[in-house]
């Protein structure tokens, strides 16, 4: 069932109280104004009168707070279907809801666990691995005092994420097969399970960092993940590796 | 991209926007502009140096703890710490945590925007602390004492600020690449 009544109780931040019922309003919500019992979701800032008394029998109470970075905690106070969450966090959330909405539909975009790492980021974090061990398994001490390696794309990558001696020291004896395994790869991503990694989900991050067509790297990678073949060419991490890399950097500058 | 909101991300907020930015520069600057009428209002100016302006030694230990955990609590070996990284085995966190960590310190080389604020910290607790060895202890008739130090307040409000201006350049963000 869609559609639905809200009340939204804030006087300490009024900037904030509206910008919360344009969006419900977007969601297809209609405002209740003077009676809370009327409405079916009662949002209020967390300094404001506790109004869960009134809440209707199939309704949703949910506070916000000013502070950053709190994730969804149910059951505020004992009282079930109540909900404790960011200011921020909630507005981000139901940014992501289409019309029309229904309360379902809103209680489950709040209280869905995020998964605070993306993917790209993992892949980033899991290529300066792979590269680190294959450069100090090569003998690569430094790219400053080794004009090799002659690959292009290994030694942009190496330069790029910060390769030195002291981060040899600390990955030299890692034996390389290991990160050669895509079975060290996806025992991160998580292919095929829910909430796990997949190549839509690689490009709708992709998408959501740049409006850059997506590379044919990426897909290329994905597949040797997939077919269980061994990560054998650094070239093709080290592409990788720079694709996402320079998208992260941009999407922080 | 990310939602992790590290501890030390939350600290600077509220030291640099609420308590420094809103609550002690403003109520500094007030205090400056009181003490340069040419009759201030002398319980006012003893209620602010009593109760508001060693609030300086609160912000001052905060900061500290800010500028001796930045590294550690915003290097990106935290992502290690959520999922999906956290999948990862305990051999493979061990390295590649050290690891990650190691680059980020060749990219960005995080000591020298820190030392560049903690000489700005200590360019402001000196000034505080040279302030507080010339107010007389008795805050009782202090106006014409403090109407003498009304240089090294306007000093220490700009180093203050300049302070606040410093970690405000630290990432606001925890980088990867």
């Amino acid at each position: 069932m869609t559609g639905f009544k809200f009340y939204l109780s804030d006087e300490d931040h009024p900037t904030m109280r509206d910008d919360l019922a344009v969006l419900l309003r977007s969601l297809g919500g209609q405002q209740e104004e003077e009676d809370p019992t009327q409405a079916q979701i009662i949002i209020v800032h967390g300094n404001s009168d506790q109004l869960e008394e009134t809440l209707h029998e199939h309704g949703i109470y949910i506070e916000y707070t000013t502070a950053e970075g709190l994730s969804c905690q149910p059951n505020l106070r004992g009282m079930k279907k109540s909900y404790k969450i960011s200011f921020s966090l909630l507005v981000k959330r139901l940014k992501r809801l289409t019309t029309p909405t229904s309360i379902h539909d809103i209680v489950q975009v709040i209280t869905k666990p995020e998964k605070p790492v993306t993917y790209s980021a993992s892949i980033v974090v899991l290529c300066q691995g792979y590269l680190a061990v294959h450069a100090a398994t090569s003998g690569y001490a430094s790219i400053i005092e080794n004009s090799q390696p002659p690959d292009t794309a290994f030694k942009e990558a190496l330069k790029l994420m910060g390769w030195s001696e002291k981060a040899r020291d600390l990955v030299k004896n890692v034996d390389i097969h290991i990160v050669q395994d895509p079975s060290w790869w996806k025992s991160v991503l998580q292919f095929g399970t829910y909430n796990g990694f997949s190549l839509n989900v690689l490009k709708e991050e992709w998408d959501f960092m740049t409006s850059d067509v997506f590379p044919d790297e990426l897909p290329t990678f994905v597949a040797a993940l997939l077919n269980d073949n061994m990560i054998t060419d650094h070239n093709i991490v080290a592409r990788v590796y720079c694709l996402l890399a320079a998208k992260l950097q941009s999407t922080f500058s | 991209m990310f939602e992790i909101v590290t501890m030390w991300q939350k600290k600077r907020d509220v030291l640099n926007h609420d308590v420094l930015g809103i609550e002690y520069l403003n109520g500094l600057r007030a205090f400056i502009e009181r003490l340069r009428r040419p009759d201030p209002n002398a319980f006012r100016i003893a209620e602010f140096i009593d109760e508001d302006f060693p609030m300086w030694e609160e912000c001052q230990k905060e900061a500290e703890w800010l500028l001796n955990n930045f590294e550690k609590e915003m290097s990106p070996q935290v992502f290690l710490e959520y999922q999906p990284l956290s999948r990862c085995d305990d051999g493979t966190q061990e390295w590649l945590g050290g690891l990650i960590h190691q680059l980020w310190l060749t990219r960005y080389n995080p000591d020298d925007s820190v030392e560049t604020c903690r000489k700005a910290l200590h360019k402001a607790d000196e000034t505080y602390r040279e302030i507080i060895a010339g107010i007389p202890e008795s805050t009782i008739h202090v106006v014409p004492s403090l109407v003498m130090l009304l240089d090294l307040f306007e000093t220490f409000t700009k180093a203050c600020a300049n302070f606040s201006s410093e970690l405000s350049k630290l990432p606001r963000e925890v980088l990867l690449a």
